[in-house]
């Protein structure tokens, strides 16, 4: 269950200070599939992970690690 | 755009069409109670043809539900999609297995499903083997989904 991805969206999220709420919003997804995907117990579509990389600013790789 | 307000917008759009489609089948109420004529071409087999509103009503809630839930497929996220599926799959199937195993074996032992009240009949016993099965792949789903996400969280 648990993804081979170590992801480091907790800790961008955090230093925002934004809620998981906050980020399900700005992703346009759930509250529930921002926990999902925090706790690496789901991997994000293509389409998502780019989603994610621009909202933080960062490139993919810098927030999901092998 | 950012991704926020694209979201927004598609959302505002999903409902909008959504509460389109409810006011048109309210609409479709009204007309429909005010149309008691029988339907024409009904083949006399059937027995006497019903009311034309309750057949164009009939014809418009399957349209109404078939359009209603691409709307709210379109509204879900991929991790609920996911788990639908997942669900739909997993679930449903083994729930079908489960439910079609237990109701014939409930026939090969001579179980009665039927209820008292129930008069008995080849036709009423096809439909309690189907509700049964479907009742026990609905039952399969909705496990499967809770377990889904219960596993994510």
């Amino acid at each position: 269950m648990t993804s081979e991805f170590v992801n480091r969206l907790k800790v961008f999220r955090a230093e925002r200070n934004w809620t998981q709420a906050d980020l399900a919003e700005q992703l346009g997804v759930s509250r529930q599939t921002v926990q999902a995907l925090e706790k690496g117990r789901y991997d994000p579509s293509l389409p998502l992970a780019f989603r994610i990389s621009r909202l933080f600013g960062r490139p993919i790789e810098a927030i999901f690690v092998q | 755009m950012n991704t926020a307000t694209k979201t927004a917008t598609a959302t505002a759009t999903n409902d909008k069409k959504i509460n389109d489609l409810t006011v048109g089948l309210c609409a479709l109420v009204v007309v429909s109670s005010g149309l008691t004529v029988a339907t024409p071409f009904w083949p006399a087999q059937l027995g006497s043809a019903p009311q034309l509103g309750v057949v164009l009503l009939a014809a418009a809630i399957a349209v109404f539900s078939a359009i209603h839930s691409l709307y709210w497929w379109r509204a879900l996220d991929e991790a609920a999609k996911e788990a639908h599926k997942w669900a739909w799959w997993w679930g449903g199937n083994l729930g079908l297995v489960v439910g079609g195993a237990g109701v014939v074996a409930a026939t090969l032992v001579d179980v009665n499903l039927l209820p008292a009240f129930v008069p008995h009949s080849d036709a009423a016993l096809v439909a309690t083997g189907v509700l049964g099965v479907f009742a026990a792949q609905a039952v399969g789903y909705g496990v499967a989904w809770c377990g889904w996400w219960m596993a994510r969280r």
